[in-house]
């Protein structure tokens, strides 16, 4: 009996606005803000206070909206979640239920297979709850995140692997940064991904019995989590079990998902339009205004860069990969002599290296893009060589400094001077008669191993091509 | 709605409701709430005279439409009147029994 | 005369003239309240030191500042359902006995800037659920015409508090009745006011939909004083309305007659089981009108009898899910003698609930649950917009309605209590309002027995105006108001 899996996802994503969903207290990062610090009576549920809607919330998921191809409601209503939980202050979460922002919507995304096409089923807007910790016998609450605009984005079950969870997870992730509506770190808890699963005979259009799994927090506990359940599922169905509908946990270190409650409860949410919020009514032409500001999104980024810089898709994906980089990539070029394709590799090989080693946050590239440009033309224009321009910009993550003085201060400039080479070369010649015989004899690796000489000699400031024009000039006129 | 015709109003569903509800009824509450659901329930039910068909609901209509205020930062209110209220606090936090299992 | 018998307007051109300061005032009032309310009950809590701070800061401005207003100095008292900044709010409520809001009501806020006098906090039906006050976590409040009675509900207290005088005014909050039938109960002049025209911030809610704060005061003019203090736009408030505020008094004192206005009289309201002497007092109210130059027409509103069952529908539903915040988590009642944290939820609302409180969050939850919602809930609130068409419709031909407030008198303290559907029954002339958020007023028109009876007239959305002229109009002919409870004037 082969089994198909039929997934779908719901992403919680925590806009980027300054104050909260309904009132008016600061959003902060609630790992290390002090508790309960920005709240008010609104966001801790006091009897009495009343939500009044954040307007850029609004404005940032008719944004979300408009980018994964959703038909936008002129006519949205807010709705009651009601359930008890500590983090829930008002015992209900002012969410949407029936009438949300938008529906309808779909993005393609990369498998193996080709390009996929997964329906969004909705994007609607809520608010955030509050924080629990737990020590000894006690739970602890903090209300900071109580009440931060929530953006709730559901697909159709069209995810058939973890594979495909993977690539959707990773454009919707991918397309959220570039809308600059959500800072995308998935650590912090902004972005949270959940999976319905659940499996059926392959070729059965039947859906069978789902279950939930919650607290997915990277991309990959998402796909390990997803092909654990289908595999669970498949193998309760292979030996004619039932899979029961529940929430599960997955717990990253063993790799298994674990039911997260004893007795599970009846999910009766009793929904209802929210009393203290009117029916919002979007205008036509401030919707078709966001269109129109939207920025350019991944794909078609890439398709641009493939174009336009005659880049690899390889090389296009990694630039296009966070939308900072890709900005700052167009940036140096402009800024630069040097072809597109040189400036791609030196990000993404030396920079991102430093980049990554040392931790740094894309939105604080410590390296000006006119600097970075000006480094690379040095390169093009044989005034360093590649070696050097490495030490290079390694001083500049390090300790920061303009590419000329570096080079300057620490003697870098390369020398192309035909004498000043002939003569270290013939020196290392003379001085190794061995290797000389040895690379004549064939010993092709040998060249190499002449090259780092001469690189020594030099200081890596020798320009390397005219090193082994000389090089190889000179060896084989030893052999004569 | 097929479920309109089955229902039943008994202890079972006094009791779901309750658990809901987070209350905790005795048995001469959940008795009471069993005879006192049908009275009201009969009475109510004279609404199913009336021809909706095409009515849109109340709760569509509204004076005000699309109230929102701009996105700025507003005073939050002092941490220790907050916590002056709370039952149990300790180091900034509200204090309850603790929870064992995640939602 | 004592100073409690003053209407608001001659009590500031006292405060004005500085004939008598908002202190000794305040004191005439406090100790009025200390004699008269242990009989009376009508207050939850009574401010004195705060009273008397604010009565005080209410003398700086009237001896310094040009801008006093017509309530500069006045004492109030506020249904215990608004909150008041580190006052007792505890909506009659076991599970609020203590709680004290960090913040204040936009309506007290209001007041606070016009520097009123708050005496204290008046008694309830448990929040906000009753016809009579009965229903309160604490005590009964007694009707000051006759202590064996009710006084009505839910703002009973307020209404009480009025009508023996131990507030000149006082807050009340109608959501199905609640102000217009303890006022009509209490002999006073009470306004509900169209749902959004004063801020419900800070209101502790019990239906969103149909919750609205209103004045309760001695005659239509003063309580136009205080509907112009707390009415306006609030920004806190989704749901208040944008439209600005009338100068109510200026235009009741330019008023000389009703010629041009038409009442018109549902048929609906006046059937049997009203009380014979509800309804002959009420005949008499509207030929009263109709002298003063109004013209007077039948009208229909077909689906009133529906009223009831879709108002506690709705009310029911949306009071289950307000009262849900009650968790002994944040503030309130907290039975931590629990094992577990649904231990504490449970035993919380067990102990801090009265049974009306339970049995309507109990039908509430039933009424919005899974397979539930569309037969009752969704069912409601289509009916809803019919009886609010009615309404449009009715006022397509006139410019208000003249009803009574209720079917009978204040009935006996425990005459309703045991049968819920009885007392629901009792709002049969009030909750149509409610459901379609227009105003009315509710005004003495006469006396059975030396209990009340209440005229209730109602309006288009924002024709308080109209309704204030009417009632100021009848009253300008007409003597019930003036008439007081024997413990008026009970001397020390």
């Amino acid at each position: 009996m082969k089994y198909q899996a039929v997934i779908g996802l719901e992403v919680h994503a925590e806009l980027l606005t300054k104050s909260k969903m309904f009132c008016g207290c600061a959003v902060v990062d609630s790992i290390t803000a002090k508790p309960n610090r920005y709240i008010c009576p609104v966001c801790t549920g006091q009897p009495g206070a009343l939500p009044v809607l954040n307007k850029k919330a609004i404005e940032l998921a008719v944004r979300v909206g408009l980018a994964l191809g959703c038909q936008i409601h002129t006519e949205s209503i807010f709705a009651r979640k009601n359930y008890f939980y500590p983090d829930l202050p008002k015992g209900y979460q002012i969410s949407q239920y029936d009438q949300p922002l938008a529906t309808d919507g779909k993005i393609q995304i990369e498998t193996e297979a080709g390009i996929k096409e997964v329906r969004i089923r909705r994007v609607h807007l809520e608010e955030d709850t509050g924080k629990l910790s737990h020590a000894d016998a006690h739970s602890f609450i903090d209300y900071n995140r109580s009440g931060v605009p929530l953006l709730e984005i559901v697909t159709e079950p069209d995810l058939r692997s973890p594979e495909e969870v993977r690539a959707y997870a990773t454009k919707l992730h991918a397309i959220l940064r570039y809308l600059d509506v959500n800072s995308g770190d998935m650590e912090k808890g902004v972005i949270r991904f959940e999976a319905n699963v659940s499996v059926r005979e392959e070729g059965s259009d039947q859906l069978n019995t789902r279950t939930e799994i919650k607290n997915l927090n990277s991309f990959r506990a998402l796909t390990l989590g997803t092909e654990y359940e289908i595999q669970r599922q498949g193998e309760i169905y292979a030996r004619g079990g039932i899979v029961e509908q529940e929430t599960l946990g997955f717990n990253e270190a063993t790799g298994k998902t674990y039911s997260q409650r004893g007795k599970e409860e009846a999910h009766d949410y009793r929904y209802f339009p929210e009393p203290d919020l009117p029916p919002l009514v979007l205008d036509s032409a401030w919707i078709e205004s966001i269109r129109a500001s939207l920025p350019e999104l991944p794909e078609a980024k890439m398709r641009r860069f493939i174009e336009q810089y005659e880049l690899t898709p390889q090389e296009a994906r990694l630039l296009i990969s966070e939308k900072l980089l890709a900005d700052y990539f167009e940036e140096v070029v402009s800024k630069s002599k040097s072809p597109a394709k040189m400036i791609s590799s030196w990000i993404a090989g030396e920079f991102m290296r430093y980049m990554n080693d040392m931790n740094l946050d894309m939105a604080k590239i410590p390296i000006d893009a006119e600097d970075l440009a000006q480094l690379i033309d040095m390169v093009l224009d044989k005034t360093v060589s590649g070696s050097s321009a490495k030490v290079v910009l390694a001083e500049m993550f390090k300790n920061g400094g303009k590419p000329a003085e570096i080079v300057k201060a620490k003697n870098l400039a390369q020398v192309s001077d035909e004498g000043f080479i002939q003569d270290i070369i013939t020196k290392i010649l003379n001085d190794n008669p061995k290797e000389v015989e040895q690379f004549l004899a064939g010993k092709e690796s040998l060249l190499q191993w002449f090259m780092g000489q001469a690189a020594r000699a030099t200081r890596g400031k020798a320009d390397p091509t005219k090193t082994k024009e000389l090089l190889l000039k000179a060896v084989e006129d030893k052999r004569k | 709605m097929s479920k309109k015709q089955e229902l039943q109003i008994d202890e079972k569903l006094v009791k779901e409701i309750a658990s809901l509800a987070r209350l905790d009824l005795s048995k001469e509450e959940t008795e009471m709430f069993v005879s006192q659901f049908k009275d009201i329930l009969d009475y109510v039910s004279i609404l199913n005279e009336v021809d909706t068909e095409n009515v849109p609901p109340a709760y569509l209509w509204s004076a005000n439409k699309s109230v929102t205020r701009e996105d700025e930062i507003e005073e939050s209110v002092p941490m220790q009147e907050f916590l002056s209220n709370a039952p149990q606090s300790k180091d900034e936090y509200v204090v309850i029994p603790r929870i064992h299992m995640e939602q | 005369m004592q100073l409690h018998e003053l209407s608001i307007q001659e009590t500031h051109e006292l405060l004005s003239s500085r004939k008598i300061s908002s202190e000794e005032l305040t004191r005439a009032y406090l100790e009025r309240i200390h004699r008269l309310d242990p009989q009376i009950k009508s207050y939850v809590t009574v401010a004195d030191e705060l009273a008397l701070e604010q009565a005080r800061d209410a003398d700086q401005r009237l001896k310094t500042d040009e801008s006093c207003t017509p309530l500069t100095g006045i004492p109030y008292s506020a249904k215990d359902s608004i909150s008041t900044r580190g006052i007792n709010t505890t909506c009659s409520s076991k599970i609020l006995e203590n709680y004290k809001p960090f913040y204040d009501a936009t309506a007290i806020k209001k007041l606070i800037s016009t520097n009123s006098v708050l005496l204290g906090k008046n008694n309830m039906d448990e929040f906000g659920m009753g016809s009579s006050t009965e229903n309160s976590g604490f005590f009964t409040t007694r009707n000051p015409w006759n202590f064996d009675h009710v006084p009505g509900g839910s703002s009973g207290g307020s209404a009480a508090a009025v009508a023996a005088g131990l507030a000149p005014f006082a807050l009340g909050e109608d959501t199905g009745g609640s102000v217009r039938m303890p006022a009509s109960f209490c002999g006073i002049t009470g306004l509900k006011t169209t749902y959004g025209r004063v801020s419900r911030y800070g209101l502790i809610p019990l239906v969103s939909s149909f919750d609205t704060i209103g004045p309760m005061a001695l005659s239509a003019y003063d309580v136009a004083l205080v509907l112009e203090a707390i009415a306006g736009h609030d920004r806190k408030d989704s749901t208040s309305r944008l439209e600005s505020v009338q100068n109510y008094s200026a235009s009741l004192k330019q008023s000389e007659n009703l010629r041009g206005l038409r009442i018109g009289i549902p048929k609906e309201y006046f059937v049997e089981g009203l009380d014979p002497e509800v309804d002959s007092s009420l005949r008499t109210a509207i030929k009263q009108i109709e002298s003063l130059g109004a013209e007077v027409v039948e009208v229909s509103l077909p689906h009133t009898q529906y009223a009831i069952p879709v108002y506690y529908l709705i009310s029911f539903a949306e009071a289950s899910s307000n009262l849900a915040k009650y968790d002994g988590i944040r503030f309130g009642l907290s039975e931590r003698n629990a094992e577990s944290l649904m231990d504490v939820y449970l035993k919380t609302r067990e102990l801090g609930f009265g049974a009306e409180t339970k049995r309507r969050i109990m039908l509430g939850t039933f009424a919005l649950s899974a397979g539930y919602y569309d037969a009752y809930y969704l069912k409601a609130q289509k009916v809803r917009t019919l009886i609010r068409q009615d309404f449009e419709k009715a006022f397509e031909s006139c410019d208000a309605l003249i009803t009574p407030v209720s079917p009978t008198t204040a009935f006996r303290i425990g005459e309703k209590i045991t049968n819920p559907l009885d007392m629901y029954l009792s709002d049969v002339f009030v909750v149509a309002v409610n459901l379609a958020g227009i105003p009315a007023l509710s005004v003495p028109c006469g006396l059975s027995n030396g209990l009340p009876i209440g005229m209730q007239i109602m309006g288009p959305l924002l024709s308080e105006e109209t309704l204030l002229r009417i009632g100021h109009m009848y009253q300008s002919q007409t003597d019930w108001h003036t008439k007081h409870p024997p413990c008026w004037n009970d001397l020390p």
